[in-house]
């Protein structure tokens, strides 16, 4: 069980490391950006473009954050938010990746 | 080869745009947004008409501004004066000044609002909404060694500016003047203001109102060279110096920077997008920022050093500066863009304790959240993130096609110069420019920033989640501040405070954090990297 929560634990991590380490092409364009939009940031581009369509297609009342259209507690919330999904993606993985209990504590 | 005024007005910016502009007195109808309603909920911020400016003299405007759609519709200041001028061609060894005065003023074009479609020829290939926008046509025609008004029979002439026969071009271009159809010259000036649109930088992440203030030139005979300059001026002060928490110095003052080709990942600190910069150019500094004399790629290493952060276990510290290689393009000049903005400060909390010989205020880039207008005649060539058309550089007779080359046609040099801390007078000089084809001055033109995506405030999240050592007070101020000074800078809090995140420790022991300009040169590296 243990080697299950530290694998698991380690498949978190290294989603969330992934995540930090591409977040930069958020500002960026072309294939790779596209692809870390779509894939690695999916939750945060769908949930931004939601909010924005909620605010400009639907009237629903977003104070501006700066300059920024959305609110930035907003912001921060969608994207701790997808940060949150792929670490429980990475946790799952890890998980799944450790083996299931039964077959671990079959005698060999 | 188009030689009618139909065929040359056809490829200028307004004409590109649907429905075509109209045909105006002098007096430019301008329209005012006083008095509009706010911006509604479902209206579309690129569809909204955000500009304003009036009329100062035939060949200027002053008071241009934008509405600011994120403070309210505030109406904000981008240029105190637009100028167009010292229009000059040489011919047969004669240097002519054209004067953009009522005397040779031939059209004057309004066009209130317009769609550009997007396109993969022309000049005009960008789609975009226009806002009001002019353009004033000017003809000029040497007779008798005088400059002397097109007239209107030459104006509607199918042979406006018809390319000479054979025989003809090579007598003009020997400097004979027998048998030689008179030198006729073409003069547009324009001013092209585009609605929001997030297609200004690579990433798209600002929301960026262009302003086109350009010159198009054409000549029926086979001059030497061509000249025109485009002066822009910004208002001396911000009138807005509190924004969202954050909080900028009063005077606007200008920075020019250099991108680095070739970079890897798009992280924004400076040593990553830029080579070197030069921030608050001192007045009367003249760079030469597109230069045919460079037509090949070059590259040096050590004229410019970055800083060296060394870790290990668990601490870092500043070991000095390594040297590292500097890529320019072909015709790649001085500088690559300059920013017109007020500089953000630390707030008052940070700047009580932070030692007084750091840096209090920093410059915004490489995007800007807060009243700048920026300029750019080249961007940098990206090896893993995007370069998308619009920044994409002049190829061999058109705009957008090459990746890292300067946004100007290839027989320019252009440079810039500092008239004031927040003035530049930006001169094209074009050379052996074809005949009866259209030369631009200032094709790519500027823009003003009205908002960025909310990928810029994950950005400055990510930011503060990994230095939020010069965030304010309780957290609440400072947020952009704290970074964009880090982009600039690199700052390595000492490893005791580990133990002590208070300053009582460090103070104690006298062993206070460190900081340092991510980017360094001395004054014959600077030189030298200019001039590479």
């Amino acid at each position: 069980m243990r080697k299950r929560y530290v694998f698991a634990t380690l498949g978190a991590l290294i989603m969330l490391a992934l995540e930090l380490i591409s977040m930069p092409f958020l500002i960026s364009s072309g294939g790779v950006a596209t692809f870390v939009k779509y894939v690695l940031y999916g939750p945060w581009t769908l949930g931004t473009a939601l909010l924005m369509s909620a605010k400009d297609d639907l009237g629903v009342l977003l104070s501006p954050g700066g300059m920024s259209p959305l609110p930035y507690g907003l912001t921060v919330g969608v994207l701790v938010f997808n940060w949150g999904c792929y670490a429980a993606l990475g946790f799952l993985l890890g998980w799944k990746l450790a083996g299931s209990p039964r077959n671990s504590s079959k005698p060999a | 080869m188009p030689a009618s005024l139909a065929d040359l007005l056809n490829q200028t910016l307004l004409f590109t745009a649907s429905p075509k502009p109209r045909l105006v007195a002098n007096a430019l109808p301008i329209a005012s947004l006083a008095g509009r309603a706010k911006i509604a909920s479902g209206e579309s911020p690129a569809d909204r008409k955000i500009w304003e400016f009036e009329q100062n003299g035939l060949d200027g405007v002053r008071n241009v501004s934008v509405r600011q759609r994120t403070m309210n519709d505030m109406r904000m200041s981008v240029c105190r004066e637009v100028k167009w001028g010292d229009v000059k061609v040489t011919y047969q060894g004669r240097t002519l000044g054209l004067p953009l005065t009522d005397r040779f003023l031939l059209r004057t074009y309004y066009l209130p609002e317009g769609t550009i479609p997007e396109s993969n020829t022309g000049y005009w290939q960008l789609p975009m909404k226009l806002d009001q926008s002019f353009q004033r046509l000017f003809g000029f025609q040497l007779q008798a060694g005088q400059l002397q008004p097109l007239s209107d029979a030459d104006l509607q002439s199918r042979d406006l500016l018809a390319a000479p026969s054979p025989v003809a071009f090579n007598r003009a271009r020997n400097g004979t003047q027998q048998g030689v159809p008179p030198l006729r010259v073409l003069v547009c000036m324009a001013l092209g203001c585009a609605k929001e649109r997030n297609d200004f930088e690579p990433g798209g992440v600002l929301g960026a109102a262009r302003l086109m203030p350009h010159v198009m030139l054409a000549a029926n005979l086979p001059v030497e060279s061509m000249e025109a300059t485009v002066r822009l001026a910004r208002e001396p002060t911000t009138p807005h110096t509190r924004h969202d928490n954050e909080e900028m110095t009063l005077g606007i003052s200008s920075g020019f920077f250099t991108d680095r080709n070739d970079t890897l990942l798009p992280i924004p600190y400076w040593n990553n997008l830029f080579d070197y910069y030069w921030i608050d150019p001192p007045v009367g500094s003249e760079v030469k920022v597109v230069r045919r004399d460079r037509p090949l790629p070059r590259e040096r290493v050590g004229l410019i050093k970055e800083v060296d952060i060394r870790s290990s276990r668990g601490s870092s510290w500043i070991a000095g500066y390594k040297p590292r290689l500097i890529k320019k393009a072909p015709r790649q000049g001085e500088f690559d863009n300059i920013h017109m903005a007020p500089k953000m400060k630390l707030p008052a909390s940070v700047l009580a304790k932070i030692p007084s010989n750091w840096p209090r205020e920093t410059t915004m880039a490489p995007f800007c959240v807060h009243d700048c207008f920026h300029v750019h005649w080249r961007w940098g060539r990206g090896r893993v993130a995007g370069n998308p058309k619009w920044v994409r550089g002049w190829g061999a007779d058109a705009p957008y096609q090459e990746i890292g080359a300067p946004m100007v046609p290839r027989n320019q040099d252009v440079t810039v110069k500092m008239l004031s801390a927040c003035s530049m007078a930006y001169t094209a000089k074009i050379h052996a420019p074809v005949v009866g084809n259209w030369q631009i001055v200032m094709h790519h033109g500027g823009a003003y920033a009205l908002s960025y995506t909310a990928a810029a405030d994950a950005m400055s999240l990510l930011n503060d989640v990994l230095t939020s050592d010069l965030r304010g007070e309780g957290g609440a101020g400072g947020r952009w501040a704290n970074f964009y000074w880090h982009l600039r800078y690199a700052l390595v809090e000492h490893s005791l405070r580990a133990l002590d995140p208070t300053d009582k420790l460090v103070e104690w022991l006298e062993v206070p954090d460190t900081h340092a300009e991510r980017l360094s040169w001395d004054a014959g590296g600077f030189r030298a990297a200019r001039d590479l």
